[in-house]
């Protein structure tokens, strides 16, 4: 034990040395990584094939290809050796793994208002390959420390990734290094073309949401848990103010065009997994909603009902309501009313939506199924009602 | 002397263990009933039926090889008791609250919302979310999907109720390949038997 002992300082000095800075990588570099680092690429890359085998990479060329065009931009000397993968998780999160390859969250990837935003979370995670943060922290004894930690923070894919997260920046890396990321970050968005005022736009606004949904049991970001993205903020503020701007490239468009399909699946997913207050949160403000259309108030109307908190009835109905303005006849908007209608004992005007519902040559077979239930409710209350009132009426009410 | 002293000690102990067994094959069409005698059905016979946590006497679980390859669920119990019995972990966060007059597409929704955020490990698909009945009572019939951390695909069908004030449900899952379609059918008898009072 005693000799155990008198190696220890020997092994903190070894730990120091090797978590010092290391040259950034090229793509010459990458050729030529020690057997360390490139064992560590190996297992990247196993668990890159983990996540694809296992069905949490989500599988759309198209976005893909997107994607994989928006970090080239950033990174052309790479010639697409830095892929970028999306995990099909509504959390909202991204990180890298020490071979280079950015995995995105289709949570935050919906989130994100356009392709400038997207380049700042694949710019900032490139950084931390190009810069080794993960080789680094793997060789650190605060790599060693965080291990347990990541299995809390990263609950979806902890078992998944094991310890090997610790060097995929799932955790959070040091604040110098997360620096040196956005530094990384900004001059390649600088240089994309990209408006640089997007960096802190992006973290402000995942800030704003972090920041309203602190009190929910399940908290959307993995950085929550650590006060980054404040830090993210005044990083690239004091980027932003040292360098004069000169590009104001959003790229809205390319993005609201490749991400639709996902972002609209994404509300989907948010109900089914009971997101409700994180739904609500973002679909509270304007903006957001009018990038989604009658969808939006829909599955506003849905967060709202589902949720089920003092005053989400009627904030339920008016998005309902804004949904059929947006799109008459919408099944789901009259579903979710019909439904209100009943509990509130309206059971005249839940059975006119019903009745609606089940005339829309849009209605699915299951959604006809659910109508014909609710229909049965509304008659059978009905009918007691009726029965409950014709008896408890006194002889002279009745003779009345 | 020793020798039989050493057979009675051998026998008591194989009946300690069998009495502790946390499983025990179910040999004839024999009903289960809740504590409560509300609702009952006729357990898979041949097959094993758990008795350990997270089964108990409202909570069933069988299973023909191995829970890993098919099981059979049923449960007549609170929300947060029938999550465990069907994802095997206990979640005391679950927010669902039942009542009797439920719609059971909301319910479907809600009771999904549990499971998928009980199940975070899992990228469960829903395959199919329709209206069906159980026991004669209206309910919701969800199809979900999922890969294991070793890429295995499985299939889960989840049919619900409430009754009396708490939920009753029945729930079917098996790896894909084979073992779904040639276990679906006994699942669907044991579903038929559900029987409320």
């Amino acid at each position: 034990m005693a000799g155990i002992r008198s190696l220890l300082p020997i092994l903190a000095f070894l730990l120091t040395i090797s978590a010092q800075a290391l040259e950034p990588l090229t793509p010459e570099l990458a050729d030529k990584i020690g057997p360390d680092e490139s064992n560590l690429w190996f297992e990247a890359e196993r668990m890159e094939k983990i996540l694809q085998d296992n069905g949490r990479t989500l599988n759309s060329p198209e976005l893909q290809g997107y994607l994989q065009q928006v970090q080239n931009s950033l990174y052309p000397e790479w010639q697409g050796r830095l892929r970028v993968k999306i995990i099909d998780d509504p959390v909202y999160n991204a990180f890298a793994m020490p071979n280079g390859t950015i995995f995105i969250h289709s949570g935050l990837l919906a989130r994100l208002e356009n392709e400038a935003q997207l380049a700042t979370i694949l710019a900032h995670e490139t950084g931390h390959a190009i810069y080794r943060h993960g080789y680094q922290l793997r060789n650190s004894a605060d790599g060693l420390a965080v291990i347990s930690s990541v299995a809390m923070v990263i609950n979806p894919l902890a078992g998944i990734m094991g310890i090997f997260a610790q060097s995929a920046g799932m955790y959070g890396f040091s604040r110098d290094n997360e620096r040196e990321a956005d530094q990384a970050a900004f001059v390649r968005i600088k240089q994309a073309g990209y408006d640089t005022r997007e960096t802190v736009r992006t973290f402000n606004s995942l800030a704003e949401e972090a920041q309203a949904s602190k009190d929910d049991k399940a908290p959307p970001y993995l950085f929550t848990t650590h006060p980054r993205l404040e830090e993210r903020i005044d990083s690239f503020n004091r980027l932003l103010e040292a360098t004069p701007l000169t590009n104001k490239e959003l790229g809205t468009t390319r993005f609201d065009q490749a991400t639709r399909e996902l972002r609209q699946t994404q509300l989907q997913r948010d109900l089914q997994s009971g997101r409700y207050t994180q739904l609500i949160i973002a679909l509270s403000k304007p903006e957001n909603r009018a990038r989604y259309g009658a969808e939006a108030d829909y599955a506003l109307g849905e967060a709202y009902r589902l949720r089920k908190q003092d005053g989400d009835l009627a904030l339920s109905k008016a998005s309902y309501g804004n949904a059929l303005i947006a799109k008459p006849g919408h099944t789901g908007a009259m579903r979710g009313l019909a439904t209100i209608a009943y509990r509130d004992g309206q059971l005249e005007n839940a059975q006119k939506l019903v009745e609606l519902i089940l005339q829309s040559p849009e209605i699915t077979e299951s959604e006809a199924g659910f109508a014909r239930q609710l229909q049965k409710k509304i008659s059978s209350k009905r009918n007691a009602d009726t029965t409950t009132s014709t008896t408890s009426a006194t002889p002279k009410e009745e003779l009345k | 002397m020793k020798t039989f002293l050493k057979s009675i000690m051998a026998l008591s102990l194989c009946l300690a263990l069998a009495a502790c067994a946390t499983w025990e094959k179910v040999r004839e069409n024999k009903p289960e009933e809740d504590p409560s005698q509300s609702m009952s059905f006729t357990a898979p016979q041949n097959w094993m039926k758990l008795n350990a946590l997270p089964a108990n006497a409202s909570n069933w679980r069988f299973t023909r090889d191995s829970f890993k390859l098919q099981e059979v669920v049923i449960s007549y119990d609170n929300p947060t008791a029938v999550v465990f019995n069907i994802t095997g972990i206990l979640n005391n966060d679950i927010a669902l609250k039942v009542d009797e007059d439920q719609d059971p597409s909301e319910l479907a929704d809600l009771f999904l919302g549990e499971i998928k955020k009980t199940n975070k490990d899992l990228a469960i698909q829903v395959i199919e979310r329709s209206p069906t009945t159980i026991a004669g009572q209206e309910g919701f019939k969800l199809v979900l999907s999922w890969k294991n951390p070793k890429g295995l695909d499985y299939q889960q069908e989840i049919i619900g109720t409430v009754y009396k004030g708490k939920l009753l449900v029945a729930s079917f899952a098996a790896v894909r390949k084979n073992f779904w379609s040639r276990d679906y059918p006994i699942y669907q008898q044991v579903v038929q038997s559900v029987r409320i009072k």
